[in-house]
């Protein structure tokens, strides 16, 4: 590489009291584009910060950082003249497009902003260039959208906002951190290839931090490999996805890859990299469907039937009659939400659910933001009434006004929520935590931490995790207090609401695999509630999915998956980065 | 526009219901107006005499749409105690009591926004914790207790400043000036000091946003982001407790009054109170309700003049 784009030096990232990037060295070329691969606290979002000049006051950079046509180090320039390469000569698109912008200002405005600021255009002219902006993203009627203001519009509508801003003065370098991670799959979808369309179209080198490996294999040509604040490996897309070298990036492909499993139908961990064939050679087994080996139970693949839409037809794990441990039959719920003193508007959250699951079934509900999931959970335990429709769970049809029905109820259905760092109470100990559902069931002290005790091994924490706060746990550890919660009433049912969506990918594996191992252990009816069709493949044996308030589709996970009746759903499961798609595109 | 309507409708019947209360109230109070305007040796005669040319022996749902009507016209009646009309001197001291409170607003914010600002960018600094210790130290310190040291400072001691009376403007601004500025400065001092914290902790809350980082990414300082991005931001939360406080500096202005001896509202009151004239203790009451719930009104349009995200929602 003669000259390079982007050339960065030995540098390092420091606080008060640790370093957090270690020395650091790469280049990037004019037009290539470089991916940043690493989980969170790896450095990566770190480094592009400082690449920018962006780092808190309260870090310090140090090394060097040269941009071709620029004199000097970067790092050492004052605050002024760096503020002046920003958005002129390199862009940067953050991760949270709902905050990053200013709701305050039209977003006209603040495309045309950074053209007056750089002096690339001024008055009308910049106004002008920002429609032509707003229509080069691809928004709908640029003019109308110019306009809005930041609420008025989506996640997806809002980053391609931010990327007209990025891309407005036609930057040598764009920096993406995370653009799409907070995004629905179909319109992360879309933002990739209008990120790959532009990046394309301008020539600008890219530098694209994710810690989604599926995605930097579709958008980059070179990948680095971040942890715990160094690049352990850096090498072409091939060459990291299919002959990684370090042990790291082994163990972070094998445990990324869902459709990978052990001889027990575990996914791959860290720890069990080692035994991982690679992305290209799982490629061809996975068009053997994985999720058969693990439902024991489940039919031969069965002859795929063709189904159609309008009627869900009766699929042979769901629809056992008897033996159906939940029964959603006609659900609707409809918001009605108070818009001004006399007007209203009301919202259909559910159309009409049909839902069964027998037990012992794994059923996997999937769908984008807005779909119902959510709504479909609260009702499904009780936490909403229905406008119509009713549920039955076992032998208690679910009533919120009936509190007895409910607390039987409730000893059967336990939920793990997504967020496993709101959803602990930090005041409270471990072992409190985990006895609390059975202190509603009037279970003495005694019982409830013997219980604590037994349920805190099966999640495969330490004992003396009992009486440690929720603060001093990782994200996937608290993942496991929740599941330990959610277990300790012995219940035929577990429902998880995207129990995994806010770990990491290796954490991440672990955690699935010890649902999986718990499921098989105490024989638990699973409901899965998840954005991420990989995940839901993986775990269960049936799927529904969703979309604005009705079920579109719904049948065998492996069925629904490879042979997709409702054009939704086949846009859902296109959508879907995976590694294999990828690479092989 | 029909947010603004279902706004100005809502003030509306807020405004009739507070009419409501505070008639009801006065009529709850023990003690008859008539026999009070009568005078302690009054005959029973004199009473019944009295309360017929004030009209109190009709039914009170005529005497309250009487005084109802009376104020929609700018009428508050005629004081059963002195016979005078009320209404010239519920309109003299109101302007008293509201170039007091609101000019001790405009300079509460003059002192609170630089000083917030200034603050919020210097913390960890030494600088900054000094200013973020002097608004403790004001916010402890009460209005009237002010009002004095500055006296004591500025008139006993300096003599700069008159330490009581008012001058209306019209003859002499600067003895209108002169009159007006401790008064208003013991209201806005403490005021000021309250304001600042809160101004100090929304600017630090807006340092936070991404909408910033987005602006520095854009090619801004980070002052240019604060100054252009940031402040309209941070003014939101400020304007809702500015709201809220001008409530407390009516009353405060009360007391106020009392010690720089101005005939504004609260003196009035004080004085209406003390002479058991229950028709102008309800007037005045009902003007101070009227005002509170009027900035109220003023704030919340101001809210949405600030933020499209309310003007959309409403």
């Amino acid at each position: 590489m003669t000259d390079p784009l982007l050339a960065v030096r030995d540098l390092t990232i420091s606080s008060a009291s640790q370093t957090l990037v270690h020395p650091l060295n790469f280049a990037i070329a004019p037009g290539e584009r470089v991916g940043l691969i690493g989980e969170s606290g790896s450095g990566k979002s770190l480094t592009s910060s400082a690449v920018m000049g962006l780092l808190p006051s309260e870090l310090t950079a140090q090394g060097e950082v040269a941009l071709a046509g620029e004199s000097g180090n970067l790092l050492t320039q004052s605050e002024k003249s760096f503020a002046r390469l920003r958005g002129s000569r390199m862009s940067m698109v953050f991760q949270e497009p709902m905050s990053a912008l200013n709701p305050l200002m039209r977003v006209g405005d603040q495309v045309a902003e950074v053209m007056r600021l750089h002096r690339t255009a001024s008055g009308d002219a910049a106004s002008k260039r920002a429609i032509e902006l707003l229509d080069q993203v691809h928004l709908p009627d640029p003019s109308a959208a110019a306009k809005a203001y930041p609420h008025q519009l989506s996640g997806g509508q809002r980053q391609r906002i931010m990327l007209a801003i990025a891309l407005a003065n036609s930057p040598d370098l764009l920096i993406c951190d995370e653009p799409t991670t907070a995004l629905d799959v179909t319109v992360q979808s879309a933002v990739l290839d209008l990120i790959d369309e532009q990046v394309t179209a301008r020539g600008t080198g890219l530098l694209f931090i994710t810690h989604d490996l599926a995605v930097v294999a579709r958008v980059c040509e070179r990948v680095m490999v971040m942890n715990a604040g160094r690049v352990v490996e850096t090498g072409t897309v091939d060459e990291i996805f299919t002959a990684p070298q370090h042990e790291y990036t082994r163990g972070l492909l094998a445990a990324s890859d869902l459709t990978a499993t052990d001889s027990r139908g575990r996914l791959f961990t860290i720890a069990t990299a080692d035994q991982y064939a690679g992305a290209d050679q799982q490629a061809t087994a996975a068009e053997v469907p994985v999720t058969s080996e693990q439902t024991h139970e489940s039919a031969p693949a069965a002859a795929p039937e063709p189904t159609t839409a309008s009627a869900p037809e009766p699929e042979p794990a769901t629809a056992s009659g008897a033996a159906d441990l939940i029964e959603m039959t006609g659900v609707v719920k409809t918001f009605t939400r108070r818009a001004g003193l006399f007007r209203s508007h009301r919202v259909e959250a559910l159309k009409g659910i049909d839902l069964s699951v027998r037990a012992g079934g794994r059923m996997g509900i999937v769908g984008e933001s807005g779909s119902g999931k959510s709504t479909l959970l609260s009702i499904l335990s009780g936490l909403e009434v229905p406008t119509a429709g009713a549920v039955r769970v076992g032998d208690v049809v679910v009533d919120p006004d009936d509190q007895s029905g409910l607390t039987a109820m409730r000893r059967d259905l336990q939920i793990v929520f997504q967020d496993p760092y709101a959803s602990l109470d930090p005041r409270m100990s471990v072992a409190e935590i985990i006895g609390e559902p059975l202190r509603s069931m009037q279970v003495g002290r005694d019982e409830r931490l013997g219980r604590a005790e037994e349920m805190v091994e099966a999640v495969g924490l330490d004992l003396d995790a009992l009486t440690r706060f929720p603060h001093q746990f990782s994200g996937g550890q608290r993942q496991r207090i929740s599941i330990a919660r959610a277990l300790v009433t012995r219940p035929r049912i577990l429902v998880a609401d995207e129990p995994v969506s806010a770990l990491d990918v290796s954490v991440r594996a672990q955690v699935l695999n010890l649902l999986a191992d718990l499921v098989d252990d105490y024989s638990l009816t699973l409901v899965f509630v998840s954005h991420d069709l990989g995940v839901v493949r993986h775990l269960c044996s049936d799927v529904a999915v969703m979309r604005s308030g009705e079920i579109v589709e719904q049948g065998r996970t492996d069925q629904v998956y490879d042979e997709p009746a409702h054009a939704y759903t086949r846009a859902l499961v296109a959508a879907s980065p995976t590694i294999h798609a990828a690479l092989s595109a | 526009m029909r947010a603004l309507a279902s706004r100005l409708l809502q003030f509306v019947l807020t405004v009739w219901a507070a009419s409501v209360a505070v008639f009801a109230l006065m009529q709850i109070l023990p003690g008859n107006a008539a026999q009070v305007a009568a005078g302690m040796s009054a005959t029973a005669e004199d009473v019944a005499r009295i309360e017929q040319e004030f009209g109190l022996d009709r039914p009170l749902i005529v005497q309250y749409g009487d005084w109802l009507t009376g104020m929609l016209q700018g009428d508050f009646g005629i004081s059963y105690v002195t016979g005078a009309p009320i209404t010239p001197l519920v309109f003299n001291s109101i302007q008293v009591t509201l170039i007091l409170v609101l000019s001790a607003m405009v300079l509460a914010l003059l002192i609170a926004v630089p000083l917030g600002t200034i603050a919020a960018l210097l913390r960890g600094r030494s600088l900054g914790a000094v200013l973020s210790g002097l608004s403790q130290v004001g916010v402890a310190v009460p209005n009237f207790l002010a009002g004095i040291l500055l006296v004591m400072v500025f008139s006993l001691g300096l003599g700069w400043f008159p330490s009581s009376g008012w001058q209306a403007p019209i003859f002499g601004i600067g003895g209108f000036l002169s009159h007006l500025i401790l008064p208003v400065a013991s209201l806005a001092l403490v005021q000021g000091a309250i304001l600042t914290r809160y101004v100090r902790s929304a600017v630090l809350e807006i340092m936070r946003e991404d909408y910033l980082r987005t602006a520095r990414a854009k090619g801004r300082t980070s002052a240019s982001a604060l100054a252009v991005h940031g402040l309209r931001n941070a003014a939101i939360p400020v304007v809702t407790v500015a709201g809220v406080q001008l409530a407390t500096l009516l009353i405060g202005a009360v007391v106020i009054e009392q010690v720089f001896v101005l005939p504004g509202m609260g003196s009035e009151l004080v004085r209406a109170v003390e002479n058991r004239d229950l028709l102008t203790v309800q007037a005045i009451v009902m003007v101070l309700v009227f005002l509170v719930l009027a900035l109220n009104l003023i704030i919340d349009l101001l809210y949405t003049l600030l933020d499209p995200r309310v003007r959309n929602a409403a």
